[in-house]
Formats: structure tokens, sequence, C-alpha cells
């Protein structure tokens, strides 16, 4: 007998062999089962398991879209968010300018407003145009400006006459004094010396109190009440542009959009 | 038939990957026999047999995720029952003592008796429980499962030389004890 038929006996003998079962070797591995389980906790039923992680994955795809959809509720409304630049703008190129007086720029900036609001809820084509119409109106602003700032200009000048017209009873005595001036503020000319005209006494009182300029403008005690009265008349009129300060344009931020997955994907433009 | 047995199988495979006690009792019930001869092929006697055979079975309930359906599914749980048994064995390895000398066997084991293939099942299980256990599990290795000493040596941490002793032993041994056996 070879070694080969010793292993064949063995093996043979060993393969045929069968062990019947019996149910104390079933309960001895259920205690082992249970113990397991106690020990790594895999045997939870599959209810409650089922449970913890339907709320887990609930959980995790509230968190996902709650990420996922601000963003790209953000960037993709930029009609709001533009309009809202140009209500801002409006507004605060509105607030300074308005004076209480200042009727044609209220007007103005009032028909700009209502230029504007339609515009909220249109298409960026809609925005370009009211963009325009912004420009156009801002323009206008401008012209209006420039128009009240060479009214004022004019009312200054205008001022200036008037002062002449204010002060028609002293302006006898003073077109005398004047003519009388060229005579006698130079004494020491013999030229200036006009021996046909009598000396007259007031004259030279009128010399010391007022001085007369040639270009209307008066100088001395008279000066003081001349002013007052003039001033009293521009402030009447409209406020001077160059007191009003309009506030400077928002910096509109504008950040290059970076191309993502959700680009890619058609969800964000 | 082979199909309602497979369909069985299936059905057991899917019960035992939702836990439910009922499709691991009857698992256990199917291939208690198949598994405890392993377990005893391995080990010295019926109580290790049980606890590798137990510790298998529990082995098969919690890696079932594993099994793909690729090849047989008793093959499958016969590897990982007879890979119980080994770590078994390593972790009760105080027998590396009785290696005398690697070369010292020659291959002239013979039984010049036709009795021996009149031997019971169980007699031969007697026997080969005899053994010493590193002896035994590399003549199971070697002999039942098929493995070169190269994977005997890397599945039990030895060597390749010292798997070939173990065969070796555990053939001298066998043909002794079944020698004996048949005198008396």
């Amino acid at each position: 007998m070879s070694k080969n038929i010793i292993d064949h006996i063995v093996a043979d003998k060993l393969n045929g062999l069968d062990f019947s079962f019996k149910s104390e070797y079933w309960n001895k591995m259920q205690q082992e089962l249970d113990a397991n389980c106690a020990q790594t906790n895999t045997c939870a039923s599959n209810t409650i398991g089922g449970f913890i992680s339907g709320s887990l994955i609930t959980t995790f795809v509230a968190v996902i879209s709650i990420i996922v959809f601000f963003p790209w509720a953000m960037n993709n409304n930029p009609v709001d968010t533009q309009n809202e630049m140009y209500k801002d703008t409006a507004i605060e190129v509105v607030a300074p300018v308005i004076p209480a007086k200042n009727i044609n720029i209220a007007d103005n900036n009032t028909q700009e407003k209502t230029s504007i609001k339609p515009t909220e809820t249109k298409s960026t084509k809609a925005i370009i145009k009211s963009n325009k119409k912004h420009k156009k109106a801002k323009a206008k602003i401008r012209i209006v400006k420039t128009e009240k700032k060479e009214a004022v200009v004019k009312q200054t000048i205008a001022a200036e006459p008037i002062v002449e017209n204010n002060n028609q009873e002293t302006k006898p005595t003073i077109d005398s004094v004047a003519v009388d001036q060229k005579t006698t503020t130079d004494p020491f000319e013999k030229n200036n010396i006009d021996t046909t005209k009598p000396i007259q006494k007031d004259a030279a009182v009128l010399e010391t109190d007022s001085i007369f300029i040639p270009d209307g403008k008066i100088l001395g005690n008279d000066k003081e009440k001349v002013e007052k009265e003039t001033k009293v008349e521009v402030n009447s009129g409209p406020k001077p542009v160059k007191h009003v300060k309009t506030k400077s344009k928002p910096i509109k931020r504008v950040f290059k959009r970076r191309k993502g997955i959700l680009y890619k994907m058609g969800i964000r433009k | 038939m082979i199909d309602s047995k497979q369909n069985k199988l299936d059905r057991l495979i899917a019960g035992c990957k939702d836990n439910d006690r009922k499709a691991q009792e009857e698992l256990y019930k199917l291939y208690f026999g198949l598994m405890m001869s392993i377990g005893m092929r391995y080990c010295g006697n019926w109580n290790d047999a049980m606890e590798v055979v137990n510790s298998g079975f529990l082995k098969i309930y919690t890696k079932i995720e594993s099994y793909q359906g690729k090849g047989s599914f008793e093959g499958w749980m016969r590897r990982t029952m007879v890979n119980t048994a080994l770590d078994f064995i390593k972790q009760n390895k105080n027998h590396e003592s009785d290696i005398d000398d690697v070369n010292a066997y020659e291959e002239n084991l013979f039984i010049d008796n036709d009795a021996v293939f009149e031997l019971d099942k169980e007699e031969i299980m007697k026997i080969v429980q005899q053994l010493p256990t590193m002896s035994r599990a590399v003549f199971m290795l070697n002999v039942i499962e098929g493995y070169k000493h190269k994977e005997i040596s890397e599945q039990l941490g030895i060597s390749e030389g010292t798997s070939h002793w173990h065969l070796q032993n555990a053939r001298k041994l066998l043909k002794e004890k079944i020698e004996n056996f048949l005198n008396t």
C-alpha cells in the first residue's frame, strides 16, 4: 500500500462523513448570534435602520438642495438686483438735488423715476433700454444743472442792476457825485478843476461817505445797505446749485462669474 | 429539482443578507453536517469542532454580503469554514516542538492489509483526530483541500519544509495507527 492509497482511503472515508443536526446546536449558535449582535449592533431591526437611514438621506438631500439653491437663486436673478441698483441710484440722485422750490429738476427726476419703475420686471433688453433712459435723464439733469447755474449767474448779473434800481433814491446824488468825482478825485490836476461850476459843500460830504465805482458797485457805508437788500432779493430766488452735494454712485462690484458645473449643466446662465 | 434547491438556497441567502433569523436557522440546518465534518477534520475533538463550526457560521452570516453569487455558495462556505478552522489552529499553536528532523522520514509508507478498505468512517475519523494538530491540518489541506505546500505554509504561517515534514509525519502516524487498529 502506497502513501497514495492511504491518502485516498482517508479522503474517501472523511468525505462521506456526515453529522446529524440537533436543535441544541442551533440554540448554541443563536446565543452566539445574540452575543455578536450586542457587541457590533449589526442586528438592529430593519425598521429602525431604515428610519435612521431614511432620515439621514433626507437631511443630506435637504442640506445639498439648500447649498445648491441659494447660490443658484442669487446668480440667476440679475434683473431685480440691477433694478434695485437703479432704484438706489435714482433715489440718491434725486434726494439731494430736489430742493423745495426747484420745480424743474424735481419734475425731471419724477419723470426719471416713472421711466425706471416699469422696467423692474422686464428682461435684460428692457434693462438696457431703461439704462439708456437713465443716461438720458442724467444728461437732462446735467443740462438742467448747467441751465440752473447759468440762470444763477444771470440772476447775479441781473442783481447788480437791481442794486442800482433799488438805490435809485440815492442815485441822483451819487451820479452827481460821480460827475463831480471826476473833477474832484485829483484836486491837484488843473484839468480836473471845473471852474464854471460853483463849489458845492454837500458834495464834499457825500464824497467822504461813499465812493462810486465805475462798474456800478458801491463802497462805503451805503454798500452794506445795498448788499443787504440785494442779498434778500438773491436769496429769495432759487438756491445756488454749488451748495448741493450729490452723493456719489455706489460702486457696482462686478465679479467674473466662474463657469462651474452648474453652468455646464445649463442650470446657471 | 435542482432549480427548486437553488431557489431555496437563493431565498435563504437573501434572508441571511436581511438578518432574517429563520433563514439563518434553515441555512444552519442545511449545512451543519458538511461544516461539522470539516471542523472534525481539523480539530481534535467534538467541542473544538463545534466551536469552529459556530464561528464559521457567524462569519458566513456577517460576511454574506460579500458573496456576489459568482461560483458555488457551498464552495464559498467551505472555504470560510476551513479558514476559520485554520485560524483556530493558529490561535492554539503550541506544537512546533514535536518536529525532530524534516528529512527524517522516507516515503515507504505501506499498509499490507486489505482490511483497511473495510474500516468505518468513524474509525478513520478517530484515527485522524489522534494526529498532532499541525500535522493533521497540513494533511487535510494537502490531501483533502488540494493546497500546495507554499499555500499551506502561507496559511499556517510555517515554512514549506515544515509543511513537508508535517505531511510526512501525518502519513507515518496514520499508517501506524491504522495498522495497530487492524491488528487489534
